[in-house]
């Protein structure tokens, strides 16, 4: 079997301001995500996804266990630099994450952190401004602009140093609707071209056609499965304190009112079983 | 008043001669003329300098409004100064309106220490209103690089003003954010009397606190994944070059700061 690009391996994390306290962020972590997966992380608050998604990076290393990336251990610092290319990270406040003055800087601050020649920077720069449509943005100051093209600066800013892998933690949660559509689309966009993704959210919308859907639940992984068999589990529901999204809710309401409507779990799904369902 | 719009040094943007001089040029002399604006001491030679000041503005095409937005903030400052100096007791009086008295000393030196001011942060202003922030401190960056031999950071050094001038305006859109919020609550935080409006200062100042360390905290995360490790090895990405509108400017100012210290002299 092939190395897998992330795998933890029984990992744990205690805060170290809590080392006293018994309370683990994360216990008894396995993961495997092999190369080009697009895996959904969901959880309710304090369910320890942002602290699993800093393991991944090496931002923290486990006080249990072992994380690999592409095979190297994070807890080895002379992997760092190399894990640090391997797997991009995308945090939710994008007025937090953009160090430059200008979006052009911003997003070259990765790729001069590498020192790569001014010309490959300058390349590396216009096709991630092209690809997310922020190249008659690049002189703009980041105060500026709205919040989605923030958090489209910040998602070019982390796709310019060509990551494998990309965390995204909770990227759309301060973005008008139509901007996280927008955003989701372009992460969509990023997987079919064989970026491997671990998208971290609390719209069950946005993750409701991942192939893999993760769920926490007290510093443990809940649930390891697809969508489809989560979202209709009342007591997995209960015990992770999460809710289906909007169609799953309203398929299951029309069922039980007799309506003929097969389960669903986006809106266009939910539309095509309404439809045929009236058709019989 | 929207304090958004108060943001200072905003860039205007331009194809001026001085937007297209060297940013390098630009800094050197605009410490100059704040140096030689401490060293002239007379009327005359602020006159010097205001009018070579007064050049420069119209070189660089930048609106009296866009001059204005600028000097808004600091106004207060410049009253204050004033203010200060007037009351002070000595010498010949003036006038005297009745406990308050105003000397002639008072006068002249009041106007004199407030020109000073509007110069040193008009200078100030001009620099940033014709350079972009990113070749500002890219500038500051090269200027400052002999440092590093001296085992000063001077690289993270610029990244800092840089990380600086890129979360000012976030910051103030956040105080004004705050203010509603707080005003939403019925708090008072512009007009009412001077102690009113210090106890107002409080609830703005603590979650702006708050915000910022929150933003450092997260700042340093996403800076760290993007792989930053130090200014070693970093990419130069744009390269500063002099030219001669560098050596025209630099002479033109030279002149003028010359001929301030000149008119100091013959006092
Ligand atoms: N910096 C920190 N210091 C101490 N405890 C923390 C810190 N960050 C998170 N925690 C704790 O770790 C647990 C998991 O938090 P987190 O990973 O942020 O969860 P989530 O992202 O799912 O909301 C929570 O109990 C939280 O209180
Ligand atoms: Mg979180």
């Amino acid at each position: 079997m092939s190395t897998p690009i992330i795998h933890l391996n029984n990992v744990g994390y205690r805060y170290p301001h809590f080392a006293e306290s018994e309370d683990l962020a994360l216990s008894g972590i396995d993961l495997r995500i092999e190369e080009g997966e697009f895996v959904g992380l969901v959880g309710a608050n304090g369910s320890g996804k942002s602290t699993l998604a800093r393991l991944l990076n090496g931002l923290l290393l486990p006080t249990a266990g072992e994380v690999r990336v592409g095979g190297l251990a994070t807890a080895d610092t002379a992997n760092l630099d190399n894990i640090r290319e391997t797997v991009g990270m995308v945090f939710q406040n994008p007025d937090s994450q953009i160090v430059a003055t200008s979006v052009e800087d911003d997003i070259a601050f990765g790729p001069e952190n590498l020192g790569l020649p001014a010309h490959e920077v300058e390349a590396r720069v216009e096709e991630a401004a092209r690809r997310f449509g922020i190249e008659r943005l690049r002189q703009s100051e980041p105060h500026w602009l709205s919040g989605g093209q923030k958090q489209r600066t910040v998602l070019a800013g982390v796709v310019a140093l060509r990551p494998r892998v990309l965390v995204l933690d909770e990227p759309t949660s301060m973005l008008d609707p139509r901007s996280q559509r927008r955003f989701r689309d372009f992460i969509d966009e990023l997987w079919r071209g064989g970026t491997t993704i671990i998208y971290i959210t609390q719209l069950m919308e946005e993750i409701a056609t991942a192939p893999r859907l993760v769920v926490m639940a007290g510093g443990s992984i809940a649930f390891d499965g697809v969508p489809a068999e989560f979202f209709p589990d009342r007591d997995l529901l209960d015990a992770t304190g999460m809710e289906p999204p909007l169609a799953a809710r309203l398929a299951a309401g029309l069922a039980a009112r007799g309506c003929q409507v097969r389960p669903a779990l986006t809106l266009p799904e939910l539309v095509a079983n309404v439809h045929a369902g009236s058709q019989t | 008043m929207q304090i958004s719009n108060m943001v200072v040094g905003q860039f205007y943007p331009g194809t001026s001669i001085l937007h297209r001089v060297d940013p390098r040029t630009k800094i050197i002399a605009a410490c100059a003329f704040v140096i030689v604006l401490f060293m002239v001491n007379g009327f005359e030679g602020l006159a010097v300098m205001g009018a070579g000041l007064a050049a420069v503005i119209a070189l660089a095409g930048i609106p009296l409004s866009w001059l204005w937005r600028g000097l808004k903030p600091v106004l207060f400052l410049l009253v204050i100064t004033f203010a200060f100096q007037l009351f002070l007791s000595g010498g010949e009086e003036l006038w005297r309106l009745g406990p308050v008295t105003v000397y002639r000393a008072g006068l002249v030196q009041g106007a004199f220490l407030t020109a000073r001011l509007l110069l040193l942060v008009l200078s100030g202003s001009i620099l940033t209103f014709s350079t972009p922030p990113v070749l500002l401190t890219d500038a500051l960056g090269r200027l400052m690089e002999p440092l590093a031999k001296l085992k000063i950071p001077a690289y993270e050094l610029a990244l800092m003003m840089t990380i600086a001038l890129r979360f000012i305006p976030t910051l103030v859109m956040e105080v004004d954010r705050i203010i509603k919020a707080q005003k939403a609550r019925g708090a008072v935080t512009s007009g009412g009397g001077l102690l009113v409006r210090a106890r107002g200062i409080m609830p703005v100042l603590v979650p702006l606190f708050v915000m910022s360390f929150r933003h450092a905290d997260e700042l340093a995360l996403a800076m760290e994944s993007r792989c930053w490790r130090g200014g070693r090895g970093r990419t130069i990405r744009r390269k500063l070059a002099f030219s001669n509108k560098d050596a025209v400017f630099a002479t033109v100012v030279l002149a003028v700061l010359a001929a301030s210290l000149w008119m100091g002299r013959f006092r």
